[in-house]
């Protein structure tokens, strides 16, 4: 019933409000100083604890504000955000931010580090889920509370922790618990009990289930080698800290020294956590308004309503319809309010690039989130001005399922690679100013990338004739899978084409949406696959990282102790050439064994109209709304 | 005329059941879901994420679960944007809702009267171009008509935009997208109805008793002659209202068609469900409408 009311009413504003608007031109809007953007979809939420994308990111960026702050023109140096300066010790590992005396929220109360404090231990919190929380890593043992090593916490100090501290404490995740949880723990036969445990793992126990293993420590499979003297002692502890909050526990390194120092001490390291914080991940987010919620370490999306949301950036919420739009108007209680000249910023979510070029061209836009290849060339004709081709920190590749027989050969791997022409892609293709991409980091900052991918095809031929396929290329059959996206499917049969004419082989095209891709891509069901990532942070480790053994995102079936072994010793360098060097060389061993062919560096390509001053070029496309301003 | 509305209710209940069951078992078994990403979310977390949406249960006891709430008139939360599913249909109906009624009568100020005409004048050049228009309109796909009236009205015409929402004219293009394939249809469906009433024994009677033309088409004809066409407007008028993906990203509406296709895509199951039973309500009240207006129209139905 409340729907049916709530339709009606919606049909009768829409039918008695709308009567007299005027059409919104972006000259009208110029002068009303307020910035209007395409930005491709709706938003998946404004929490920036919970969102993971470059549209959140978009409109989070003017809500909020991390301890440092992107340069108005210069990407190596710093702005003071939230912290006014900010200092750490000779290698890097130890970092004091003073943050403003007179910095608030946008309802009017102090932006202190208890602020930063608390943030931190909800997007760690292993309650609350969240997906970037590894951005946080950096953090002396941030990782192990975000993992909830409990037993870490707890048994690290007792004589038995080398003995013990292989277990698992987490549970068994192929074990499915909620098969037994018909009725409540004290209700299970011994059988389920001991199943629902093992499932669950004693660090996620109830101090109900704790006594009861203890009375009967056969609730629990032990693994051999663990005495019952042990096991008792085991129990012990973990009942004697139940209730205790873990992140007292775990100690991770973020204090507040008073209201307005914050000190966070790192694992490693890091030269360039300033570049670090000015991700939406390390925001602060208002302890004051979030406590208040029936459970702050639960996903709820009440507080980011418009009304709600209380934010310490230059901008704050002014109202959001719906799949329309989201406007933003400035925070008068913003520390450094005096600077920011817009009064405003307009998100729209337009998902049809097509649709969205017109509106720019009908004037409703200052700025575009894409341009669509077809588009380039049309509007560079109509107005070359307006049209920006900037670097964008990200890489597309080919993944090559390294567990795949054919491709144990090398010769097979290296004969595709170079027969790859990929500066023809981007001439006749993407038409975008793409730069040919000859390794998988993306030129940035003092990072030399590497040269070895280029476009040769005898050399190609060459590797192709010691292959077992070489007399035979037809009885080579691979699948090469992709997604629904128009230029990745173009892409697929380009390249397709140029190994067909090259080596004379046919690879079969699997095209399927984007999500059933992720799924075929990741449980390694396929030959090849076309793929990309957009970098997290300008620092090559955001490229590196994801060919680790165990992450997500290599989805190749390519790993290397070595490799990772160098990861972890860049990790330990705090001198930054010789870190980047490193890191240089572990690029270089992971391509040496081809397991992915790297096609070409990202541009964004996107309109944009001359009244807006201040929009510098910015390598992740993230441009600080703070010092942008309208000039007709 | 009570007894027949109360059985195609109580069948509609029945179609709503079956509809909602298939649909939640059905979303549960695509080959991905909401938390398939490309930055991959832990173990742990994803534990966490799945429990607050009850996926870590049996689909029983998840049914259960979803039928309690749905009769608390609880459609659950959408796992991508993060809002109530009810309030996402509460918010993007009403836009669809304006656009499909629109549509509608366009379809049936242009379709109809096409339809009575070319069937008057049955073989005339007025038919044949009536009919070959007709034809036309239903082959041309909104993705193309779409940005023809974009650029070729929104951009020239001054109270008009290539797209957007918000002014008080906003609908037009849209809806002239949606309801120019429907009217196409209709004339066609018209038109037929329409020949096969005026070759009828007593249309033949009627003219030689020496009625004019004008009373045995307002007196006679229409009334069975439009039968077809009705019986096509119940459903088609569903099909519209409930949005459409293509036309709302052509001219950048907030309506409903897009969150059907994305919550496919994104295998967001509770505004998946949602927005089916919502569909499903829409689709079973418009053929009710449709079928007491036949009734009306039609004696031998009662």
């Amino acid at each position: 019933m409340k729907l049916t009311r709530n339709i009606l009413t919606c049909i009768a504003s829409l039918i008695v409000f709308n009567s007299c608007e005027s059409k919104d031109s972006i000259t009208q809007k110029t002068e009303e100083k307020i910035l209007v953007l395409g930005n491709g979809a709706e938003p998946a939420g404004l929490d920036p604890q919970m969102v993971e994308g470059v549209i959140e990111s978009n409109v989070i960026r003017g809500l909020f504000e991390g301890l440092c702050m992107d340069h108005p023109t210069d990407p190596n140096q710093h702005s003071p955000g939230a912290a006014a300066s900010w200092s750490s010790n000779a290698n890097s590992t130890e970092w004091t931010f003073k943050l403003h005396q007179d910095g608030k929220w946008s309802d009017g109360v102090p932006l202190t580090s208890h602020d930063f404090v608390f943030a931190y231990n909800r997007i760690l919190s292993p309650e609350f889920g969240a997906k970037y929380a590894w951005m946080l890593y950096f953090i002396e043992g941030a990782e192990d509370y975000n993992r909830n090593k409990k037993h870490k916490f707890l048994l690290e100090h007792l004589s038995i922790w080398d003995q013990i501290k292989d277990e698992n404490y987490s549970g068994d995740s192929d074990l499915d618990s909620a098969k037994h949880l018909r009725s409540f723990f004290s209700k299970l036969s011994d059988e389920e009990k001991r199943y629902d445990n093992d499932a669950k793992g004693l660090n996620k126990l109830t101090l109900e289930q704790l006594k009861a293993i203890k009375e009967n420590p056969s609730l629990f499979t032990w693994s051999e080698g663990i005495s019952t003297g042990d096991q008792t002692q085991i129990i012990d502890t973990y009942i004697k800290h139940s209730g205790k909050d873990l992140w007292s526990m775990a100690n991770v390194g973020v204090k507040a020294v008073d209201d307005y120092t914050l000190h966070i001490s790192l694992k490693a390291p890091t030269p360039y956590i300033p570049d670090i914080t000015k991700h939406y991940t390390w925001y602060p987010v208002p302890k004051h308004i979030i406590t208040k919620l029936k459970n702050p370490f639960k996903e709820d999306h009440t507080w980011t309503e418009p009304g709600n949301l209380v934010s310490n950036g230059p901008f704050q919420l002014k109202e959001w319809k719906f799949n329309d739009y989201i406007e933003l108007e400035t925070n008068s209680n913003y520390w450094d309010t005096d600077n920011v000249k817009l009064n405003g910023i307009k998100f729209l979510p337009i998902g049809n690039a097509y649709t969205e070029a017109r509106m720019f061209f009908d004037n409703q836009l200052h700025s575009t989130y894409t341009l669509a290849p077809e588009l380039i060339d049309y509007s560079i004709e109509k107005n070359k001005k307006m049209v920006r081709q900037e670097t964008y920190l990200g890489t597309n590749f080919l993944r090559l399922n390294n567990k795949l027989p054919e491709f144990e050969d090398h010769n097979l791997r290296k004969a595709l690679a170079y027969s790859v022409d990929s500066q023809s892609i981007i001439d006749h293709v993407l038409k975008g100013g793409q730069q040919a991409a000859t390794g998988i980091v993306p030129p940035m900052g003092a990072y030399q990338p590497s040269t070895q991918y280029r476009f040769d095809p005898e050399l190609a031929k060459e590797y192709f004739a010691k292959t077992k396929f070489a007399d035979d290329p037809k009885s080579l059959k691979l699948v090469m899978v992709t997604t629904d996206k128009e230029t990745a499917k173009v892409l697929a049969e380009t390249v397709q084409d140029m190994w067909k004419n090259h080596l004379g082989i046919n690879v079969e095209i699997s095209q399927s949406d984007w999500k059933s891709y992720l799924v075929k891509v990741s449980k390694l069901d396929y030959g090849v696959a076309t793929g990309g990532w957009i970098g997290d942070y300008p620092d090559p480790t955001t490229f590196l990282d994801m060919w680790k053994a165990g992450a997500g995102s290599n989805r190749t079936g390519w790993e290397s102790a070595e490799y990772e072994a160098l990861l972890a010793k860049a990790e330990m360098t705090s001198d930054p050439a010789a870190r980047m060097k490193i890191l240089q060389e572990a690029e270089a061993m992971f391509l040496a064994d081809y397991p992915i062919i790297p096609i070409y560096w990202y541009t964004s390509n996107y309109l944009h109209h001359e009244s807006v001053k201040g929009w510098n070029t910015h390598i992740m496309k993230s441009q600080p709304y703070k010092y942008m301003s309208l000039e007709n | 005329m009570f007894k027949i509305i109360l059985s195609r209710l109580a069948q509609g209940l029945l179609v709503l059941i079956f509809l909602y069951t298939v649909t939640f078992f059905l979303a549960r078994w695509m080959p991905f879901d909401m938390f398939t990403s490309d930055k991959s979310l832990d173990a742990q977390a994803l534990q966490v994420k799945k429990a607050e949406f009850d996926l870590d249960k049996t689909y029983w006891e998840q049914y259960k679960i979803s039928i309690n709430k749905l009769f608390q008139g609880d459609l659950r939360d959408s796992g991508m944007m993060k809002q109530p599913v009810s309030k996402i249909i509460a918010h993007s109906f009403p836009v669809s809702f304006v656009l499909g009624s629109a549509g509608m009568l366009i379809a049936i100020i242009i379709g109809i009267p096409a339809g009575i005409i070319a069937a008057l004048r049955k073989n005339s050049m007025i038919d044949y171009s009536t009919m070959l228009i007709a034809l036309v309109g239903i082959s041309v796909p909104a993705f193309v008509l779409g940005p023809l009236l974009a650029k070729g009205l929104g951009a020239n015409v001054s109270f008009l935009k290539v797209a957007g929402w918000g002014g008080s004219f906003d609908w037009v293009l849209p809806s002239i997208t949606l309801g120019l394939a429907t009217a196409a249809y209709l004339a066609r469906i018209t038109r037929a109805g329409m020949l096969d009433i005026l070759s009828q024994d007593y249309i033949r009677t009627a003219k030689a008793k020496g009625v004019s033309e004008q009373n045995i088409i307002i007196k006679h004809a229409l009334k069975g002659g439009l039968i077809p066409s009705i019986a096509y407007i119940g459903p088609a008028f569903a099909m519209l209202i409930t949005g459409s993906f293509i036309v709302e990203s052509i001219f950048q509406c907030p309506g409903m068609g897009k969150h059907f296709i994305n919550a496919t895509k994104n295998g967001d199951i509770f505004l998946l469900q949602g927005i089916v039973l919502f569909f499903g309500c829409l689709i079973v009240l418009v053929n009710l409408l449709a079928d007491i207006l036949l009734v009306a129209l039609n004696p031998r139905l009662r």
